[in-house]
């Protein structure tokens, strides 16, 4: 059934449908939305955008993950403040870009991205997502759990107590069946993300340096060519991945936002982005102190390692601060990256795929949440597992197949039949499409160094 | 599959019309259950998305081929 949404501003029409049957998603929906209407209704803007942001912040802050902050940590114990400051700037601002067009989309359609790649393009380039979706969630799901542990292993707690209770923290959100619920919790959560801007705030920076990096991106890195192109890569997959665009889309159709809403969605997606610029930008900060020491980090890139280096440097506040977000950034990821692979392979299954419904009512959904994070919990705890390597690698895996996901969501946003008036402005697909390309050449340019550096043993400067 | 699924879960009882009505049409479940129609591919934009995917896949391997060297290395 081709929609077009032909005046999206329009009051929704009264609803009963004609069987007279509701699910009970429909009836938990109905009751958000409710509050949401009343809000409008009422012009209590504040209370309304309180309502409708979430899945935006959600994102951000989620992507704000295990190895994302390392790649920040890396970039700053390995360059100090310069280059890789500003950069980050830039990658959140392509990630809006394009997380905005996600959540158009699923406000317009009221449907999961997977779910319009399998509906609009077919089964075979929706298996071919949702495989690309499902392998790289698997490896960054394992290096949030590794975040989780190597931050808990600073407070002398056990790996396998640290898993469980990144595990059971999933049990515990999804017990709810409420979206709202699930989403709330989600955003406590994201909260504790700003303790590493407060870790940045007691490392006592200098503010000379960070303004002169923001105005003139300087100092540019020098040294190893191998390097600067995994953190280039790296800090690319930590803000711009394929998760995000399944997770923004699939949960903006969960709360059960309409065209009505955009302008809200618009500011969540702005708001998350801010916030997850800056914590982002602190935790490099944080980590500038090890250049400046000198403290060669190639060692311990896993994590645990930079909390430990930054104790007497830093202090052990800072180091503390650094670890416990460690924590938070793996907690919240698993949620929110474990809720993109349910969502994605439930969209693909066209069974149920809603936090509106209960365990009993979408076993499967809960099944594909709760199972990618106990598989993903079971080979951190493997002994001798290549941790360091499946770290390095799982940005770089994001960014690798980031392109195929974002052709995908620049056909869908352009796509006039689902869309209507809301498709695309053709400045906004010129920056769809230079944002695919530098993603795309920032992969390819690592993955050819890298590969020819490891055939013949020597390394390209 | 999926209607079947959703309906082993109906509600049962009067919905509350006023929290019903606060839902847009196309939103409830059994509408958005209904699959959007398929579009045609132009022949460029399959070859389009085909390169694309053997390009991402063949750099994909490079990345992962990067991994296993230095994993069988010991840099795990």
């Amino acid at each position: 059934m081709a929609r077009a949404i032909s005046d999206p501003t329009a009051l929704p029409a009264p609803v009963i449908p004609e069987d007279g049957l509701l699910t009970p998603e429909d009836i938990r929906r109905s009751g958000d939305r409710h509050r949401v209407v009343e809000a409008r209704r009422l012009n209590r803007r504040f209370g309304l955008l309180w309502l409708l942001v979430g899945p935006g912040i959600l994102v951000m802050l989620g992507e704000n993950d295990g190895p994302s902050m390392l790649s920040y940590a890396a970039s700053g114990a390995a360059y100090g403040i310069g280059f890789f400051l500003p950069f980050i700037l830039v990658t959140f601002a392509a990630a809006v870009v394009v997380q905005e067009m996600a959540m158009r989309v699923g406000s317009i359609t009221h449907r999961g991205f997977g779910e319009l790649i399998f509906q609009r393009f077919g089964p075979f380039w929706g298996w071919v997502s949702a495989g690309d979706l499902g392998f790289t969630n698997l490896v960054t799901l394992i290096t949030e759990l590794i975040a989780v542990r190597v931050g808990m292993s600073f407070f002398g707690i056990p790996p396998m107590v640290a898993v469980g209770a990144g595990l059971g923290l999933i049990v515990f959100s999804v017990a709810g069946g409420r979206y709202w619920r699930w989403e709330r919790a989600a955003l406590g959560l994201a909260a504790f993300n700003l303790l590493f801007l407060a870790a940045a705030i007691l490392s006592r920076p200098d503010p000379g340096a960070i303004a002169k990096a923001f105005a003139t991106w300087q100092p540019l890195p020098g040294g190893s060519l191998q390097l600067f192109l995994l953190l280039l890569a790296s800090n690319i997959g930590a803000t711009v991945t394929p998760w995000m665009l399944f997770f923004q889309q699939s949960a903006s159709v969960d709360k059960g936002m309409t065209p009505r809403d955009i302008p809200e969605g618009r500011i969540d997606t702005l708001l998350g982005g801010i916030l997850a610029a800056i914590t982002a930008c602190a935790t490099l900060v944080v980590a500038s102190a090890l250049f400046v020491n000198h403290v060669d980090v190639s060692h311990f890139q896993a994590g645990a390692g930079f909390a430990e280096a930054l104790r007497p440097i830093s202090g052990y506040p800072v180091a503390a601060l650094f670890a416990l977000g460690l924590i938070e950034a793996g907690a919240l990821a698993t949620m929110t990256i474990s809720a993109s692979t349910a969502y994605a392979f439930g969209e693909a299954l066209a069974g149920p795929h809603s936090f509106n419904r209960r365990l009993a009512e979408a076993p499967s959904f809960y099944g594909f949440n709760l199972g990618a994070a106990l598989l993903a919990g079971a080979i951190v705890l493997i002994p001798g597992a290549p941790l360091l390597s499946i770290t390095l690698n799982a940005n770089l895996l994001a960014v690798v197949l980031m392109p195929a996901a974002l052709a995908f969501l620049l056909l869908l946003a352009n796509d006039r039949e689902l869309m209507g008036p809301q498709v695309n402005p053709r400045l906004l697909n010129f920056a769809g499409v230079a944002i695919a390309f530098l993603v795309g050449l920032a992969g390819t340019s690592y993955a050819v160094v890298a590969f020819i550096n490891t055939v013949t043993g020597h390394a390209l400067r | 599959m999926n209607r079947d699924i959703h309906r082993q879960h109906i509600y049962v009882g009067e919905p509350d019309e006023d929290l019903i009505e606060s839902l847009e049409p196309d939103q409830l479940v059994s509408v958005m259950d209904l699959p959007v129609a398929r579009r045609r591919f132009s022949r460029r934009l399959s070859i389009g998305l085909w390169a694309l995917r053997l390009f991402l896949f063949g750099v994909a391997g490079l990345v992962i081929y990067v991994f296993a060297a230095g994993v069988a290395r010991g840099g795990g």
